[in-house]
């Protein structure tokens, strides 16, 4: 199944076992006491809407030791220990948290689930009502996806809200928040579709759920989940931070480009519960280094923008670099545009994938300065709403990446 | 006791689809053309390795060889004296080995050649033939006779060299057949071990994991007196025979007939689906050239309607130029000598029953002409065939014998040799094109790649936009009828794709008017430039366009506006 094979012991029990509602599939490895407490918790859920027998239930989590792989708790869950995937390396965080989810998405197939919801290893969203809430709806309503969405305040995620989800919905068509997880909910007919590492001919990228089950036409909807993970690059330097989001995002568009081309506008992807109340943050940001960042580059990577973007955002970058700090701003179109044409560079590959990607970073800190000037005085509603006309500002230039994607050499 | 009812799992190739070849772009080349790595004046399979990101850059997605088997090559390798090795001057087994592996590695498939009809005088099976005793079973690995007035109504194929389908042997004292080369004894299919061994041979190669095998001159296999010997019900069964053994044993592999044969005789080469995936259309591609030249739509709209329709699973093979002469034997006379008018102006540039000439000189160079000629290849029903050289625009020779004209060294570079040899040019296989306007110096890889209005880059990109849309690979076809003939306009339809094609054949701008109300309320966006055209309305829909220009327009449904975020 998708290139994922188990150890035959776990594959013999799974087949013993078969079918489950669903599969909670831990992503890493777990403190096994408090796991089995929070697995507890569980007893007697039915998630087939009121009224509806106790569902079955198996919690899978990475470990492996000699004992049956597959045992059944005094509360009636199965709990299944898979071997835990090879390490990328310590540069390849987020690409080891989506091989693991693969792992487990195999799993869920394998067990002839008909839910499988995939949460992060510190267990934070393993909570009954919170896998209420993320599984009834697949189960109950033929929802393919449930993509969570996360508190944040308005400084938070910003790699995010300004390139991975704008880009994700403009492309793919879907209004996703959070289209990079470490949590979600996904339904039989999608599992093996996103276990399937192999598409990206080499080494399997990250897993964007949302984008892989937007483009098999899937139903997508989202719900607020009060947890806040400590990402898996924390501490690590933005440039390598952006050179694994992006560049994932970035490879996976040139893979997709003859799904994604046919795209047109976005639909929304409806939330489930209560809108998570957003996070108000009060301490202002001091821009002034991501300016200065800006400015330095815009003269050591001059050589690189100029091979990757067009003359008229080399001149309006120029322009900006000359600008009072709190003048500065980065207008949403131009933004956009520096996005896609980054994005066409990582696949015309006249500059290595490393040089481009390191060129971006300092663009992002420039749009980012801009957006905390502007929303300095906020409230996190109305950041939110501005990171919204973003993201309908990606959408209306999705022309000028399509146009330049199918004929590169034509740059105005 | 053994169970009868053994699964045998079949070998995989490199494709993970089995109708892969119907989105693939073929590239076709010589190894000995292609890069020199040990500069011995030969291309072999090291310079090809290192030339396969080449390859892979232009968007190619299956090499296909030409002969690269032990040989005398007196026919540029169709001649073969060992079928289940490497010619030494390109290499050896181990190195093909390590081509195929590279080649897959970068997501390309590889189609060899499997001349089935015919070996060199030189194999050992011809040579232990003509020693053998009449009735033997090595006698009858080929076609003997006692006289030379069998199968008469077998036309000669090379009318520049042969003079008979029969020549004398003095050695086995008997007439033996060949509708090629004298040197190339045609073998005997009515003797089931010739078909056994030529199965051993495709296994040979398969096993390897060759992704595709070309049948060369597939129509004349077996003979029957009263009859052409083409086409014979015969031929068909041996066909049959070795797609079953594919199919068999292997997956996703794909077996392409060349049958130089009208398309209503190329129909049951396809069979059920049961014989070859795939044959070339031999006859479309001189009548794109006269089209071109007689700025007239006629010549194509024509051909394409003598068409059938063929099998799901299979596919045309399409090209403008090959490795042979532009072959004019599936036009009529007076085709053929408009043809030979137009295109042909020194009689050096005429063989056989063709025409032996590049892509770009054929074209007089007209970038506008080569461009509208390669979007018809890219946007017509089957799959494209690229040869090697043309997508920078070679040049050829017609100084040169045979159609070696069409067969000299690709042009990488200003440097010697075109970069493609460090050998001493008095070695090189073949002399560089050198000439003021198609030569080295000139037409060359790197400077185009370093243009970015070369024609290089400009097949990159068309090959990169025909890649985005399988409509082009599979989908269906039809013509539409303007009144202006000097417009070639059809649509392409796939699993809601829908693309109109749009072509202007004559050297000056031109109007037309195409009735498209089926497509009322929809929007032309013109593929290149992803810009929309104004919607689709009640009326004829106008269009004008430049010299040798052309459209590619997608129709697409009006998007509804985009709805507010819904909350449960």
């Amino acid at each position: 199944m998708a290139g994922i094979e188990f150890p035959a012991e776990l594959q013999k029990r799974m087949e013993e076992t078969a079918p489950v509602d669903l599969l909670v599939g831990v992503t890493g490895a777990v403190d096994v006491e408090a796991l089995r407490v929070k697995v507890g918790r569980l007893r007697g859920l039915a998630l087939d809407g009121e009224g509806s027998h106790p569902s079955r239930i198996a919690v899978a989590y990475a470990g492996v030791d000699s004992d049956d792989p597959v045992t059944v708790t005094e509360e009636g869950v199965l709990l299944a220990r898979y071997p835990m995937p090879a390490a990328a390396g310590e540069m390849n965080l987020w690409r080891d948290v989506s091989n693991v989810q693969r792992n487990v998405l195999a799993l869920a197939a394998g067990w002839q689930a008909r839910a499988c919801m995939v949460v992060y290893s510190d267990l934070a969203a393993l909570e009954p009502e919170t896998v209420r809430t993320f599984a009834e709806p697949v189960l109950k309503g033929g929802i393919d996806l449930l993509m969570p969405i996360y508190p944040a305040g308005k400084y938070d995620a910003l790699i995010n809200k300004s390139l991975l989800a704008p880009m994700s919905r403009a492309l793919y068509g879907r209004r996703v928040r959070w289209p990079l997880t470490a949590d979600f909910c996904a339904g039989a007919k999608m599992l093996e579709k996103l276990a399937d590492g192999s598409r990206v001919k080499s080494e399997a990228g990250l897993l964007w759920p949302a984008n892989l089950v937007a483009m098999q036409g899937g139903q997508i909807n989202q719900a607020g989940l009060n947890v806040r993970h400590a990402p898996p690059g924390e501490g690590l330097d933005l440039n390598a931070v952006v050179r694994e989001l992006v560049g994932s995002l970035f490879e996976e568009a040139e893979a997709n480009a003859a799904l994604w081309q046919r795209t047109r506008a976005s639909q929304p992807a409806t939330r489930y519960g209560d809108p998570y109340p957003l996070v108000e943050q009060e301490e202002p940001v001091d821009t002034r280094p991501m300016v200065e960042s800006f400015v330095i580059a815009s003269q050591n990577l001059e050589e690189v923008w100029r091979l990757v973007l067009p003359p008229a955002t080399v001149l309006e970058l120029k322009r900006m670099a000359r600008l009072a700090p709190e003048q500065f701003r980065l207008a949403d179109a131009v933004w956009a545009r520096i996005v896609y044409d980054f994005a066409l560079a990582h696949r015309m590959r006249r500059v290595s994938r490393t040089h481009v990607l390191g060129a971006l970073t300092p663009l992002y800190l420039g749009w980012v300065a801009g957006y905390v000037q502007e929303v300095s005085g906020a409230t996190a509603q109305e950041a939110e709403r501005r990171v919204d006309q973003l993201a309908k500002v990606f959408e209306e230039q999705k022309p000028y990446l399509v146009s330049r994607w199918r004929w590169p050499e034509r740059a105005v | 006791m053994a169970s009868e009812n053994v699964v045998v799992a079949k070998k995989a190739g490199s494709a993970d689809d089995p109708l892969w070849f119907k989105d693939a772009i073929f590239y076709e080349l010589h190894v000995k053309a292609f890069a020199d790595s040990n500069n011995d004046g030969i291309g072999d399979f090291g310079g090809l390795i290192q030339r396969l990101d080449y390859i892979v850059d232009l968007g190619a997605t299956c090499i296909w060889l030409l002969p690269f088997s032990p040989s005398p090559l007196r026919d540029d390798g169709y001649d073969i004296s060992d079928y289940l090795n490497v010619h030494p001057s390109y290499g050896t087994l181990e190195d093909f080995r390590q081509f195929l592996n590279v080649a897959h590695h970068r997501g390309l498939q590889v189609m060899i050649e499997l001349v089935v009809n015919h070996t060199s005088d030189q194999h050992p099976w011809f040579q232990a033939s003509r020693h053998a005793p009449e009735g033997s079973a090595e006698r009858d690995f080929y076609v003997w006779s006692d006289t030379d007035q069998r199968y008469r109504d077998a036309r000669i194929i090379f009318t520049d060299t042969e003079k008979s389908n029969w020549s004398w042997d003095p050695v086995a004292q008997a007439y033996y057949w060949h509708r090629f080369f004298s040197h190339q004894p045609d073998l005997n299919f009515d003797n089931p071990r010739v078909l056994e061994e030529l199965l051993k041979v495709l296994r040979f190669w398969l096993d390897m994991g060759v992704d595709a095998v070309r049948l060369d001159a597939v129509p004349y296999l077996v003979e029957r007196d009263g009859t052409n010997c083409e086409n014979l019900p015969e031929t068909h069964r041996a066909i049959k025979a070795i797609r079953e053994a594919i199919d068999a044993g292997y997956d996703n592999r794909m077996i392409l007939a060349e049958a130089n044969q009208l398309p209503a005789a190329v129909r049951p080469y396809f069979g059920d689906g049961d014989e070859c995936h795939m044959a070339f259309h031999f006859p479309l591609m001189p009548r794109i050239y006269m089209a071109l030249s007689q700025e007239d739509r006629h010549p194509i709209t024509d051909i394409m309607a003598q068409t059938p329709e063929i099998p799901e699973s299979c596919q045309w093979g399409l090209f403008l130029r090959n490795h042979d002469e532009l072959t004019l034997e599936m036009v009529t006379g007076d085709e053929r000598d408009y043809m030979y008018l137009a295109y042909s102006a020194d009689p050096r540039m005429r063989i056989n029953v063709g025409i032996r000439r590049r892509l770009a000189p054929l074209l007089d160079n007209n970038r506008g002409r080569i461009e509208l000629l390669n979007s018809l290849l890219f946007s017509f029903p089957g799959t494209p065939i690229l040869y090697y050289g043309d997508e920078i625009g070679m040049g050829d020779n017609i100084y040169l014998g045979d159609r070696n004209g069409v067969r000299t060294p690709m042009q990488w570079s200003g440097d010697r040799n075109a970069g493609f040899s460090r050998a001493n040019p008095a070695k090189l296989y073949s002399p560089v094109i050198m000439d003021a306007i198609y030569g080295y110096e000139a037409i060359n890889v790197e400077a185009q790649e370093a243009d970015p209005s070369s024609l290089l880059n400009w097949m990159r990109n068309m090959i990169a936009l025909r890649k985005l849309f399988k409509v082009f690979g599979r989908g269906t076809l039809r013509f539409l009828d303007p009144s202006n003939r000097k417009i070639l306009a059809y649509l392409r339809e796939w699993d809601g794709e829908q693309v109109l094609c749009v072509a202007n054949l004559s050297r000056v701008w031109q109007p037309v008017q195409l009735d498209l109300t089926r497509f009322e309320g929809m929007i032309p966006v013109e593929m290149l430039g992803y810009v929309e055209f104004p919607v689709i309305g009640k009326e004829c829909y106008p269009l004008t366009l430049g010299p040798y220009g052309f459209l590619w327009i997608e129709l697409q449904t009006p998007s509804a506006g985009p709805a507010d975020e819904q909350e449960e």
